[in-house]
């Protein structure tokens, strides 16, 4: 159950065309006409979204809603059209989340710049100019940003936190290559696909915290990864996770393909003990809204006194294939319980509440790059 | 020294912490409070999946209910008091490891088969021995309830079980103590969690952070700038179907002595070393032990108790307190208390604290108010002919948030002030709903922090420190000579008089 389902919202004032010179005097006019009592006017942060070029109107509402549900914002919406028109025309609105508990409206504001790629140039320095100065200011990259666009850089340097769903990259492999590069660079970037592989992190973790299971952690010496065909990000991230946590490095990728288009990996770790590891990319009937959710995976150790054979599967999808040769019966079966909200939309409120740069993430994304960038032998 | 090996996994990952697996035994499952608050509570914890998928609940009651019985009251009120059962894939996920247990808490013989019922479901639910024994029962069976389940070896492994009791814990020091006495001597305090659900609000919490998370405010929290302290907590509705346990426990115990004592306590208290459960309850007990009446030999000029009579409420009469359902006509336990408090220590000397709580009063609210000492010398004329003092209040309900009041100049040509309010509000800058407390501290519990639990020598304290009024207002006396107050006000005009004449004045919320 996500916020947005919970609080209605009110629109105080309809999307309204405006001339780009006129949207501070116009939201000034939509205060002036409601008085404190009615409608207080709050702005917590700065929110520029940038809209893929594709969506519906109903779904870019959907995601306003829910972070107007959650805090009082500003919202700069940039919407790149495909008329050709080198104009940037602009609308404006004021949105209300309806507290039960208050008799007055909180509202916030909601701006949509909308123009061509060209047009897009020059908005960085309009956005600049709307920005509420001494607040924090997030940029939200709906789709895969362009790394390399000057309107990335531009905005990002405007930035307190830019956030991104590497769920929806459309090269996996080069594009967290690249947020890795940005993170090195010291852009603070957040994924919120990262943040879907949190209840996995938790598990796996709560499986080695009994003090006399603590060690065994240690004793891990063969991964399995099983995650949904068509996205391998979260894979990487959680691999880099346990590889970062467990002091593995990378030293040998081999590129099996095949029907699960499985990767093979070496890795050396404390005491260069050799860990291997397998990614498979399952195909499934029913991705659901987020493509390469993780299925499942297996740790295991060839040292039979560690007594280690931990299966972590997903409970909505199963894992047959890690319970397959006896691993049901020897093996220590974890489920995640139903995840209810891990859209972008419900997520990115998590990421709204920090800034600055997620060590874990940067550790994380650091070992998975490392892994990435060795060079991919074909079997 | 044994040297315990760090989880690797663990590292950054401590924010999202959930509890081990464990099973948690609710006595006095069939009550209120665990259809309204705990079971609500701990539903919205697994919503958030902040549970592991091993926890277990057992009810436990005296009524001959079936599990799946149990599971349909709690199914209802899931969705009368909280926001619902949203997925019903997670409810039925949640209520699997829902379970009910008949059990009379005086016969020894139950316990047994509580126990063997609960290594039954070790065994099914993965719960590895850990427990959670939360006696949400009247207070009167509290002895039996611990004393039963020490008896039968349930609370003996202090590594795995927590006992978490509700308050009132004890009716006065004697009684505090005797209980005291009787857990420890089946538990350690480390198992003890003496839950008050006030110090799970997000506000109180906040008053933590206001203090010790900003530079301005604590070289201004002592004797020397600090005037007075004002803490309310007013309730508008009467007695409502409480009456049993009210006419044994009056606005004193059932208010002032914990919640407002809290309050009290977090305001009064010095920066603890730690945010640490023992370091923040050392420093609240170092309060309470230095704190006394203001003026114990005369009673009345530190300590006023009232009834509501009848009086108007939203425009609608309403009864006064003896005439109540179940109510004793001649009663004189009390539904308003106010207390003036003093601290005998370096940084409060000579600042009072003013107390009040009552029941049938115009608002809802529940607030501290820090007044600030007078300028020492006024330069300005004020449009209120004089200039007022600066407030800084800490709105806990409804409104939660902090207020400034300082002068302000009026605009004109003439130099004149007036004074102004800064606002914080909780809902106007985050938006976000807080957590409900019982949430909060439930989960505390399961993870074993006892920083938001009142300790034993706490609440002894906090006894000793109303004893002298408890004393007297115990003795049989006269109900004509209690003061009473109209529903719908203030209260007395006793209570007036504690305050104004001391050349203060209550605040008007």
């Amino acid at each position: 159950m996500t916020a947005s389902t919970q609080t209605p919202i009110v629109s105080l004032q309809a999307p309204k065309d405006v001339l780009v010179t006129q949207i501070e005097a116009e939201l000034t006019k939509i205060w002036q006409s409601y008085g404190e009592n009615a409608a207080a006017r709050a702005t917590t942060f700065n929110l520029v979204v940038i809209e893929p070029a594709v969506m519906s109107v109903q779904d870019r509402m959907a995601a306003v809603d829910v972070i107007a549900s959650q805090s009082p914002c500003r919202v700069l919406d940039l919407l790149p059209s495909e008329d050709g028109a080198d104009e940037i025309t602009a609308q404006v609105a004021a949105y209300c989340p309806i507290q039960k508990t208050r008799s007055s409206l909180i509202c916030g504001e909601y701006i949509t710049l909308k123009g061509s790629p060209s047009a897009f140039e020059r908005l960085p320095a309009l956005v600049s100019e709307l920005l509420i100065h001494d607040l924090p200011i997030f940029l939200w990259y709906k789709c895969c940003p362009d790394f390399e666009h000057r309107l990335f850089t531009k905005l990002h340097e405007l930035s307190d936190r830019v956030i991104v769903d590497s769920a929806c990259f459309t090269d996996p492999e080069a594009d967290l290559l690249r947020v890795h590069g940005c993170l090195q660079a010291g852009i603070p970037l957040a994924d919120l696909n990262w943040q879907r592989l949190a209840p996995w992190q938790e598990l796996t973790a709560q499986a080695f915290d009994p003090p006399d299971r603590r060690s065994a952690a240690w004793e891990i010496d063969n991964i399995t990864i099983d995650y949904e065909r068509g996205n391998s990000t979260q894979a990487w991230l959680f691999l880099g996770w346990l590889a970062s946590r467990l002091g593995w490095r990378p030293v040998s990728r081999v590129h099996e393909g095949g029907d699960y288009n499985i990767d093979h990996l070496e890795f050396l770790g404390r005491n260069d003990l050799k860990i291997s590891a397998e990614l498979a990319a399952l195909p499934i009937a029913d991705v659901g809204t987020v493509v390469g959710d993780l299925i499942g995976f297996k740790l295991t150790s060839s040292n039979p006194a560690a007594n280690l054979c931990n299966v972590f599967c997903s409970q909505s999808t199963g894992c047959v294939r890690m319970e397959a040769s006896g691993g049901a019966q020897v093996c220590q079966i974890h489920q995640v319980s139903p995840l209810s909200d891990q859209r972008a939309d419900a997520l990115l409120g998590q990421q709204l509440q920090r800034w600055g740069q997620d060590v874990l993430f940067a550790e994380s994304l650091a070992v998975a790059a490392q892994a990435l960038g060795l060079n991919a032998q074909d079997e | 020294m044994v040297h315990i090996l760090e989880n690797p996994l663990r590292v950054g990952l401590t924010q999202e912490r959930t509890p081990e697996p464990l099973i948690m035994v609710i006595f006095g499952a069939s009550g209120d409070l665990t259809i309204r608050k705990l079971i609500p509570a701990i539903y919205h914890l697994k919503q958030q999946r902040r549970l592991p998928p091993e926890l277990t609940i057992v009810g436990v009651a005296r009524r001959p209910w079936s599990h799946d019985y149990f599971r349909e009251q709690m199914l209802e009120g899931v969705e009368k008091f909280s926001k619902g059962i949203g997925s019903a894939a997670v409810w039925e996920d949640f209520a699997s490891g829902v379970y009910y247990q008949s059990l009379d808490m005086g016969q020894q013989a139950d316990y047994l088969k509580l126990k063997e019922f609960l290594s039954q479901l070790d065994q099914e639910r993965g719960t590895r021995g850990n427990r959670v024994f939360y006696l949400a029962v009247s207070p009167n069976f509290f002895v039996d309830a611990i004393t039963n389940l020490g008896a039968a070896g349930m609370i003996g492994d202090r590594t795995k079980t927590r006992l978490v009791i509700e308050k009132p814990f004890g009716r006065d020091l004697t009684s505090c103590q005797e209980l005291n006495r009787v857990v420890q001597s089946v538990g350690d305090e480390r198992q003890i969690y003496r839950i008050d659900h006030y110090l799970g609000k997000e506000t109180v919490q906040n008053l933590l952070v206001l203090r010790f998370a900003n530079a301005i405010f604590e070289p201004l929290w002592n004797r020397q700038y600090v005037d007075h302290i004002q803490i309310t907590v007013a309730e508008t509705v009467g007695v409502e179907d409480r009456a049993g346990y009210y006419e044994n426990a009056g606005a004193l115990r059932d208010m002032l002595q914990n919640h407002l004592m809290q309050l009290f306590c977090l305001t009064a208290m010095e920066p603890p070393n730690a945010m640490e459960a023992d370091a923040l309850r050392n420093e609240k007990v170092k309060v309470i032990q230095a704190t006394r009446l203001a003026d114990p030999r005369r009673l009345e000029r530190s300590s006023v108790r009232a009834q509501y009579s009848d009086g108007w409420m939203k425009g609608a009469p309403v009864v006064g307190y003896r005439r109540e359902p179940n109510v004793n006509s001649q009663s004189i336990v009390p539904t308003y208390v106010a207390m003036k408090f003093e601290i005998d220590n370096w940084r409060w000397q000579g600042v009072p604290f003013y107390l009040r709580t009552g029941k049938r009063m115009p608002k809802k609210v529940s607030e501290i108010a820090i007044q600030f000492r007078d300028v020492p010398h006024t330069l300005f004329q004020s449009a209120a002919r004089q200039v007022s003092p600066n407030i800084l209040a800490l709105r806990i309900q409804p409104n939660e948030g902090v207020a400034l009041r300082f002068e302000a100049k009026l605009p004109g040509p003439e130099l004149r002030s007036r004074s102004v309010e800064m606002d914080f509000g909780y809902g106007k800058t985050f938006g976000i709903e807080g957590s409900d407390a019982y949430d909060r501290l439930l989960l505390d519990c399961m993870l074993g922090d006892q920083t938001l639990f009142t300790r034993g020598d706490e609440v002894e304290a906090a006894w000793n420190v109303v004893t002298p009024a408890l004393a007297a207002w115990e003795a049989p006396a006269d109900p004509h000579l209690i003061p009473q107050y109209e529903a719908g006000t203030w209260g007395p005009s006793e209570a007036e008089l504690l305050i104004t004449r001391d050349g203060r004045q209550w605040r008007r919320l």
